[in-house]
């Protein structure tokens, strides 16, 4: 009991027996104190598992809920399902230049305020990298008005490797407040050949090199 | 001894134990090379309080620094860098180094004592728990010296940022690991001392505040380390071993690292306040020389906050994109946890009413706590409002409000504890006068340093810049005075209790008249060095 010399307020004065009762006591409490470790330890997987399952919990709990619509996907409410413009794709190509260049689809009918894709098709003909710019135009002019573009591949410069055929889109929406006297809009991109001095201020020397 | 030989021979575990004790008293309390070997509660819960208390002038030196860079437009004394460094290295020293091994040093000091235990649990496993943390400070303090510099992608180690740092994100993570591990182990010991050493009589219901709202933390501790330690684990593997699950360009998704994080992140606030919620709620009856009033509704209202933690983090993210149904939901869920913590701040100022109130250090740092969390609380309801968080997310004005909640909150919290037990701890009062000094210093300077960030919020200055535009300087320059009279203010207080150790005047068994558990009533000041080996009986 040399300890509890220093135990000034709870002397055990109980003596050897109540020691060895005591001694009972804190085996057993030992014991229960091992059971508990383990089980408080048994959280640490547990919330680690949760923690490297929360992707598709997620996904779960969203489908289950029904929520799913973010503010980038949420609903276009601006659609006038009551007409729809007929629009026209058209292609050209500047003088001289022997590129191929068509529109992928040609027609279609759009509601007012619909966000809408389609793809020109673009192909280098000649033997070596060539560089071209688009410049479009619309008819009848006042049409391009209410014609927003959203994505577009005009007005920069395209460069395209010998051989090479790419699909550009364009991404557009007809402005709901178009005039009802507007019923079709012919858009039309005309392909400009890039000559290579303006190129070099634009493009890398890889692609420079190659040009004659 | 005999009361613990006879158990040598049942556990080879408790060997080391009663080893660790004879050779503490071998070499006497006065030898200092005890605190590698000691098992000693008392020896490691002062051990915890001086480290956090060294951690918490160097995060506040940091925090100088910050201020001082700040202290007008342009770049003066820090790289951005630099600065974006001790932005980061700050607030993960004062978390992690300065206020979670604090309430742990209460936890230590405290608990065994006022249940009537001997020690903790696992006395060797609390030794480790201290001694681990001392690797993680001087990983994060060498990571200023690697090429790259320290972590600079703020504490909350978001990716990209994080994914593209240099050794100094890898030495902070394995930091970060390391004091997860630490405060999983302490939290351990801590349940199930509080679960299976109560003395007879000591039922749950009857426990000191302190201990239930160490109990509901620890419990918190355990169910959200783990989650951390999973995030910045895939954190390093995205880094070092070619997986993508936070890298866009390999079809991971930067979002998900934020709801992972902040899955642990807003429980952790709660970590970092519901210990001090205890110690108020001791302190407050003290010195009204009433009991706690609502003492059940105390208990039920600490674990709804805790449940209801989980459930909200979705508040720290209201701007990457999710579904409106899912900002409703934490927004309401927010707003659902000023219910408990309302009746929390109702029963302390019940307590008061009509209470004889005496005004020592202690009480005055208790009452700043209720006015300034207060006044944190209600900041943070505006930042829950959905429409009102996207215009003031990443501002000052959400700095200001968690300075508001932590620096009143946790910090006051603990300064009271230590001017409320240091008296039973070393058995010598601190200077009453000097303590108020520091408590009218700090309430001043922390509202001077703090208050203007509000303003300086609302008129759209980001957070973790270095330098501004020039409508903001007026109130930088006020921020930046506050900052360094609240600094050097806390100086005073180390004054205090270094004094207060060496010379302070005697100290009673029973220092406060109000106090009421088992430390006070049971045991004299001083405390020995061992106490309860046999359990008090309680009624
Ligand atoms: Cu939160």
């Amino acid at each position: 009991m040399s300890m509890s010399t220093n135990n000034g307020a709870s002397l055990d004065s109980n003596g050897m027996a109540g020691a060895l009762v005591q001694a009972v006591d804190r085996t057993e409490v030992e014991r229960n104190n091992r059971i508990m470790l383990y089980k408080l330890l048994l959280i640490v997987p547990v919330m680690l598992f949760f923690c490297a399952s929360m992707v598709p919990l997620y996904k779960q709990i969203c489908k289950v809920l029904g929520i799913t619509a973010t503010r980038a996907m949420a609903e276009n409410t601006q659609v006038d399902t009551s007409r729809l413009i007929a629009i026209d794709f058209v292609a050209n190509l500047n003088t001289n230049f022997a590129w191929n260049f068509v529109p992928v689809e040609k027609h279609v009918d759009v509601n007012p305020g619909a966000k809408m894709t389609i793809n020109y098709r673009v192909t280098n003909t000649l033997p070596y990298a060539t560089t071209g710019r688009a410049v479009p135009s619309f008819a009848p002019i006042e049409g391009g008005l209410y014609f927003n573009k959203i994505e577009c591949f005009c007005f920069s410069n395209q460069t395209l490797q010998a051989g090479e055929t790419r699909d550009m889109p364009v991404t557009f929406y007809v402005a709901a407040n178009i005039p009802k006297d507007i019923g079709a809009i012919a858009l039309s991109y005309t392909f400009f050949r890039v000559n290579d001095s303006e190129a070099a201020t634009n493009l890398s020397a890889g692609n420079l090199k190659k040009a004659p | 001894m005999a009361s613990t030989t006879t158990l040598d021979d049942a556990t080879s575990h408790h060997d080391t134990h009663n080893e660790a004790h004879a050779d503490a008293h071998d070499h006497g309390p006065g030898s200092w090379t005890r605190i590698f070997t000691t098992t000693n509660h008392k020896d490691i819960g002062s051990m915890y309080l001086w480290f956090s208390l060294f951690m918490f002038f160097v995060g506040g030196g940091m925090a100088l620094l910050i201020r001082a860079e700040l202290f007008q437009p342009g770049l003066q004394i820090v790289q951005p860098e630099v600065f974006n460094s001790l932005t980061t290295v700050h607030a993960l020293i004062m978390i992690f180094g300065a206020v979670m091994p604090a309430f742990t040093g209460f936890a230590n000091w405290l608990i065994p004592m006022q249940i009537g235990a001997a020690d903790m649990a696992f006395p060797r496993m609390n030794n480790w728990s201290f001694w681990l943390m001392i690797p993680a400070a001087i990983l994060l303090f060498a990571s200023f010296a690697v090429p790259g510099g320290a972590a600079g992608s703020g504490w909350t180690l978001y990716p990209p940022l994080s994914i593209q740092g240099g050794l100094g994100v890898d030495m902070t993570i394995l930091a970060i690991h390391i004091l997860g591990a630490s405060s999983i182990m302490g939290s351990i010991n801590i349940i199930t001392t509080l679960l299976n050493l109560r003395a007879p009589g000591m039922t749950l219901m009857k426990m000191p505040m302190f201990c239930w709202t160490w109990l509901i933390t620890a419990y918190l501790m355990i169910a959200v380390m783990p989650v951390l330690a999973g995030a910045i684990t895939m954190l390093l593997t995205d880094r070092h071993f070619g997986t993508s699950f936070f890298n866009a360009a390999g079809g991971g998704d930067p979002t998900m690292f934020m709801h992972i994080f902040w899955f642990f992140g807003h429980p952790e606030v709660y970590i970092l306040i519901l210990p001090a919620f205890g110690i108020v709620s001791q302190i407050i009856p003290t010195f009204s020389r009433k009991p706690l009033f609502g003492y059940a509704s105390m208990v039920y209202a600490t674990a709804s906050i805790a449940l209801l933690s989980f459930i909200v983090w979705g508040h720290h993210m209201f701007t990457v994109g999710m579904p409106a149904q899912g900002q409703l939901f934490f927004m309401y869920a927010t707003m659902l946890i000023a219910v408990p913590t309302g009746v929390k701040i109702f029963n302390w100022i019940a307590t008061m009413w009509r209470g004889s109130l005496s005004f020592e250090t202690p009480m005055l740092f208790c009452i700043g706590f209720l006015c300034m969390f207060t006044l944190g609380g209600f900041s943070g309801l505006v930042l829950a409002v959905v429409p009102v968080d996207i215009t003031l997310h990443n501002t000052y004005y959400v700095v200001a409000h968690f300075h508001y909640v932590l620096f009143p909150g946790a910090i006051w919290g603990l300064m009271a504890g230590v001017y409320f037990w240091l008296p039973k701890f070393t058995g010598r009062m601190y200077n009453e006068t000097l303590g108020k000094w520091h408590f009218w210093l700090s309430a001043i300077s922390f509202n001077i340093t703090f208050f203007p960030q509000h303003f300086l919020g609302l008129a759209g200055m980001p957070r973790r810049i270095p330098d501004y535009a020039l409508q903001f300087a007026e109130w930088n320059m006020v921020s930046s005075i506050g900052a360094f009279i609240l600094g050097f203010s806390q100086l005073l207080f180390v004054w205090n209790v270094v004094s207060c150790i060496r010379s302070g005047a005697k100290a009673e068994a029973k220092q406060w008249e109000g106090a009421e558990s088992l430390e006070w009533t049971h045991l004299p000041s001083p405390v020995p060095y061992h106490t309860f080996e046999t359990a008090p009986i309680v009624k």
